[in-house]
């Protein structure tokens, strides 16, 4: 309760200041708010605005002639400090209405507006008019002296310029720029704008003309001195383009107000700052910048802009060259999507749409067509700008990358021409890289080892290698790699039937065209088989030698049973000769004992010589000796001639031969003596294994291709068990004849072989005590 | 008379052969090599040579090729007379002149007379 007494109490004391104020010439205004919302303006004030409606405006809206003028400042910082502004005043400027118009200064002092608790909760300004000459008397000593600390210990150059005369607004504005440089001095400045023109202090370049400080001709400082007159004498961040002390460039950014009396203009105030640096630092961007746009035109690199929301695309020129297009020919997007390759549409507007939606950029190789059909392949690069999530602009560059398109094309060429034929080699191939992982296997590796190229790249093709090779080959690989050498192994691989196949494997170092190493390139060979052959010919040869000593060892043999042979034929010949003399009666006639025992010396001596035949025979045809003499050859009357030769020995026994023949003659191509002697025996063994009275008989008969004889007897027959021995070497089969007959066990084993030879066969039926019959089956042959 | 030269370098069988040949009536010479056999080709000109082949000094085949037959005796007959299993040798005998070959083992002594008997034109056996 008590706040809001004291608060009415408050109101009511303001109230009679203000009826008080409205009353005298000065001018009053209350602010209220943090804002500063005009709450009262006096009368005065309204004459001197030459308006009313400034009440529950903020005062930049109110009093937007004082803005530049520092009162808002003042405001503002009592606001935040709450406190009277040091100095007791602030000048402003009015220019009153009314012809003509005219200046009218006044002085403000400004108090804050306190509630109860201290805080500020608005501003009183209270105005009181004055001229120049009091003006210049309410200024201290102190003040002057505080401005002149400010000047000098400003960073900003601050100046004023005097003129020798005003110059009249009135005239136009060439002549007021050209009388400015006539007539403007400079009357006052700090040392830091003395600094931006080489001097230590300002005292060199008081009185200094604005013509020799500012370069006349100088377009930039037309247009500056233009400028501050068409803005009607106030002028922020202009340029101006003058020279030091020394004579260099310097660059300004001005500020400067000028004060007109009287429609003249008199003085003008400013401030500069030294931008040499920035500008040159400028100056070379856009040269960069110019150097960028020749390299972009260089390097065939073209770019577009699509304003979403006008539809407008903008192609710069070399865009439009590398497109074929012309100058002035229009582009749309559906001009662009029509240039485009048919088989690139699609990816480049999915990615356009991709960017659209989301900003992201992108980059596409694709190809166009130009209208005169060639085609050509451009590095598209693009991006969307979004604001607040829509697509606003697209912003992109093209690149000719034909030439890129060509090498590589090329490259992919000689890349498929090395695969094609990698893959058609009869070798295995396989590459590595730097770091010995595999990058390459051909087909025919893939389908030796069956494993598949996925699982074999890395190192997954080394589980191939048999375990205890894979120290070697592991160690060949890397002591080469070492070096960047050439290398050659032996090692076995494990191949898709799951065999270890010894392969030679030779790798030979890559690198790129600078040198640097890139890893192996290699080939396998299968050489199990030409390792195996050599191991066959190492055997071979082996073979050879022992064959040559075994040739050498049977020549002995021969020569020596060929020579035993003669040695013991000789004295049994003897024998023969003197024991056949006496039984053929060259010594006179003998008794019948006499005759009888002499006969069986002779018969002795006689299977003797019988033995050693055979023996001879063997020895012959086990040597390879026996050479056969092919001729047509009658077996049925050779057949024929043996029982006729035989005849006397069966009928001693008094058995029968019989022997039919269908056919009188029987050809065949054979030698004909040595059948005969197989003849021979079977036939005489038919006999001497038969009992006496049983008879033999022989059949023949002629095929197609060949002829079969058989020899049948009603004799002792051959167990089963002895018919397998029965044609071996030395063989003798026990039966109640054997021990009588004698024999050497060589007979049949020589009949087969000669049998053989002639590509023929010889075989035998029998039952035990019954008989045998021993079948000859030879070849007709050419006769 | 026919003459029969035997060259044989196994006495027993020399003599042998000389006792049933002289029996059956023929002029015997003998030699045990070849070299002495061409020593006696000077003097004789035999009507048939039972020629041995394997024998020291001169062998049969070098007899023959020294003898020359053909021109020196070309009535004389050769029987190749071996008991060498020697195919190629006897052969090669054949070759250089020689009318027939015989195994000697293969023989009995009325067998040899009749041969040399064929061999020699003559019909009738000299003894019984």
């Amino acid at each position: 309760m008590a706040t809001s007494r004291s608060g009415t109490k408050t109101m009511a004391q303001r109230d009679s200041v203000q009826d008080a104020l409205a009353k005298t010439a000065a001018l009053v205004v209350v602010m209220r708010g943090e804002e500063g919302v005009v709450d009262y303006v006096s009368p005065g004030m309204h004459r001197v605005l030459g308006r009313r409606d400034v009440d529950g405006l903020p005062m930049r809206k109110a009093f937007p002639e004082l803005n530049g003028q520092g009162w808002f400042e003042c405001v503002e910082e009592m606001y935040a400090s709450g406190k009277s502004a040091d100095g007791g005043g602030i000048v402003v400027s009015f220019i009153v209405g009314g012809k003509p118009a005219r200046e009218a200064l006044y002085t403000f002092s400004l108090e804050p507006c306190l509630d109860d608790d201290g805080n500020i909760g608005g501003v009183t300004a209270v105005g009181i008019r004055v001229n120049n000459q009091y003006l210049m008397h309410q200024r201290s000593a102190e003040e002057q002296e505080r401005y002149h600390a400010f000047m000098q210990n400003s960073n900003i150059g601050i100046w004023r310029f005097e003129l020798d005369a005003p110059i009249p607004t009135g005239l136009p504005v060439e002549e007021q720029v050209r009388l400015t440089f006539e007539r403007a001095y400079l009357a006052e400045a700090n040392d830091a704008m003395a600094s931006m023109y080489g001097y230590e202090t300002a005292a060199p370049i008081i009185g200094a003309r604005l013509g020799d400080l500012m370069i006349q001709d100088d377009p930039k400082n037309i247009g500056y001195l233009t400028a501050f007159v068409d803005a009607g004498y106030r002028l922020t961040g202009v340029d101006s383009h003058e020279k030091d002390y020394e004579g260099n460039d310097k660059y300004f950014r001005n500020s400067l107000v000028g004060v007109i009396k009287d429609g003249r203009i008199v003085r003008a105030w400013g401030t500069q700052q030294d931008i040499t640096e920035q500008y040159l630092a400028v100056q070379a961007m856009r040269k960069s910048e110019e150097r960028l746009e020749l390299a972009l035109k260089a390097s065939h690199l073209g770019t577009w802009e699509w304003n979403l929301a006008s539809n407008e695309l903008t192609w710069s020129d070399e865009l439009r060259q590398l497109y074929g297009l012309n100058a002035d020919d229009e582009v749309s997007y559906e001009t662009f999507i029509n240039l485009l390759h048919p088989d690139c549409r699609d990816e480049l507007q999915a990615n356009f749409q991709h960017s659209l939606e989301t900003g992201d950029s992108y980059e596409v190789e694709h190809k166009i067509v130009w209208s005169n059909g060639e085609v050509h392949w451009i590095l598209g690069r693009g991006r969307a700008i979004l604001v607040d999530g829509k697509p606003v602009r697209m912003l992109g560059t093209g690149m000719n990358i034909d030439d890129r398109k060509r090498a590589e094309l090329q490259l992919r060429e000689s890349e498929a021409r090395f695969r094609s034929m990698a893959d058609n080699a009869p070798v295995l191939i396989w590459e590595s890289d730097a770091k010995a992982r595999c990058t390459y296997l051909n087909q025919p590796w893939l389908q030796f080892t069956g494993r598949s190229l996925k699982s074999s790249l890395g190192n997954g093709w080394t589980d191939d290698i048999h375990p205890d090779d894979r120290p070697l080959a592991g160690r060949a690989y890397r002591d080469a790699s070492r070096n960047h050498e050439p290398f050659c192994v032996e090692f076995r691989v494990k191949n898709r039937d799951g065999a270890y196949r010894l392969l030679l494997d030779k790798g030979e170092p890559r690198f790129s065209s600078d040198g640097e190493f890139l890893g192996y390139i290699g080939s396998c060979i299968d050489i199990q088989d030409i390792r195996e052959s050599q191991k066959l010919k190492s055997m071979n040869t082996t073979l050879k030698t022992q064959r040559t000593q075994l040739l050498a060892l049977n020549r002995s043999k021969d020569e020596f049973i060929s020579l035993a042979s003669h040695q013991l034929r000789t004295p049994a010949t003897g024998v023969k000769q003197y024991i056949g003399m006496l039984l053929e009666g060259y010594s006179g006639d003998l008794t019948e004992d006499q005759t009888e025992l002499l006969r069986i010396a002779y018969e002795s001596n006689e299977r003797q010589l019988q033995i050693i035949d055979d023996l001879l025979k063997v020895a012959h045809i086990d040597a390879g000796k026996v050479e056969l003499k092919m001729q047509p050859t009658d077996l049925a009357g050779l057949i024929q001639d043996v029982i006729k030769e035989q005849r006397d020995t069966f009928r001693k026994r008094r058995q029968r031969v019989i022997f039919k023949p269908e056919q009188p003659a029987v050809m065949v191509c054979a030698d004909a003596p040595r059948i005969r002697m197989v003849i021979e025996n079977l036939v005489d063994n038919a006999g001497k294994y038969s009992p006496e009275g049983r008879d033999v008989t022989i059949a023949i008969e002629a095929g197609k291709d060949d002829v079969v004889i058989g020899i049948t007897d009603q004799g002792v027959g051959i167990a089963e068990a002895d018919i397998g021995k029965l044609f071996q070497k030395f063989s003798r089969v026990n039966n109640p004849l054997s021990t009588l007959v004698g024999g050497t066990g060589i007979g049949l084993y020589w009949a087969k072989k000669i049998i053989d030879m002639h590509h023929g066969s010889i075989g035998v039926t029998s039952q035990l005590h019954k008989g045998s019959t021993f079948t000859i089956r030879l070849p007709k042959g050419d006769q | 008379m026919k003459t029969i030269l035997i060259v044989e370098d196994e006495k027993i069988l020399r003599e042998a052969y000389k006792k049933i040949l002289a029996q059956e009536g023929y002029h015997v010479v003998d030699a045990p090599d070849g070299q002495r056999a061409l020593k006696l080709l000077d003097d004789e000109t035999p009507d048939l040579i039972l020629l041995d082949m394997l024998m020291p000094h001169m062998d049969g085949l070098e007899f023959l090729e020294h003898a020359d037959l053909q021109s020196n005796h070309p009535g004389t007959k050769v029987i190749a007379f071996s008991n060498l299993s020697n195919q190629q040798g006897l052969n090669a005998m054949m070759e250089k002149g020689a009318t027939m070959q015989l195994l000697k083992s293969s023989l009995s002594p009325r067998q040899l007379a009749a041969i040399v008997r064929d061999m020699t034109g003559d019909g009738q056996p000299a003894a019984a």
